[in-house]
């Protein structure tokens, strides 16, 4: 019989989407946050999902969570910003480690994703309702 | 949140096995269930499923940090719920009608 663990499994995909979304967004909002230089920069942050693994783990699993954030270890780059009031003493600023570039494609990944969990439980829902329609 | 589903579909089918038929201990529904029990325990679980989904819209109009798709998915899963309990309500009464209208 179809149950509602599709729909447990389904919302925890949307609940990961959305997070990811979460951070995209701070990721981007900080796109232009600079830091004297020699401070640690702003880091875009990358969420880090796993399966669910759980005392009631049946053979399907139980869907997935978000479990950390991993933060962009990249150099941050030096620029010039004469007048900047945070520069230094020779005109640098730090600027931020997010590639906006990255942040975009992420944000497509990040909405099909959601979508796509989305449809898992449209689908779901429609087997149900399929299956009450026997011996009608 | 769990909701189990309306399992309880299935002893309707044990008075329909022949008396002969034996089946494992422990497994599948237990045959001193009736109808009556089975469709409590339906109620049940819809009225579960119901207020769970109440709940959560209530949270989401009072501002909680509820998100939309979760409170559709718990509005999804009952709306489900009554669904199957009309079907079953419907198929049991049929069948008492069919008997009714039988020719003696």
């Amino acid at each position: 019989m179809i149950g509602f663990d599709t729909f447990d499994v389904g919302r925890s995909g949307l609940t990961l989407s959305k997070t990811w979304l979460d951070v995209i967004a701070n990721n981007i909002a900080n796109v232009n946050t600079v830091h004297p230089a020699g401070q640690q920069p702003f880091r875009a942050s990358y969420v880090v999902a796993q399966e669910i693994v759980g005392p009631g783990t049946g053979p399907t699993g139980q869907g997935v969570r978000p479990v950390g954030l991993v933060e962009d270890p990249s150099t941050p780059a030096m620029v010039p910003s004469p007048g900047n009031p945070l520069a230094d003493a020779n005109g640098n600023v730090t600027r931020p480690v997010v590639d906006l570039a990255v942040e975009m494609t992420n944000m497509i990944m990040a909405s099909r994703s959601f979508e796509a969990n989305e449809r898992t439980i449209e689908t779901a829902r429609d087997m149900y309702q399929a299956a009450l329609q026997i011996g009608k | 949140m769990q909701i189990p589903p309306l399992g309880a579909v299935a002893p309707i089918q044990s008075p329909f096995r022949p008396s002969g038929a034996s089946s494992p201990p422990g497994a599948g529904p237990s045959r001193d269930s009736s109808f009556g029990d089975m469709v409590t325990k339906g109620l049940q679980s819809v009225s579960a499923s119901e207020k769970s989904a109440d709940s959560m819209v209530q949270g989401m109009a009072a501002g909680k940090p509820v998100q939309a798709a979760d409170v559709m998915i718990a509005t999804s899963k009952a709306s489900l719920s009554v669904q199957m309990l009309v079907a079953v309500r419907d198929q049991a009464v049929g069948a008492y009608r069919d008997i009714m209208n039988m020719q003696v």
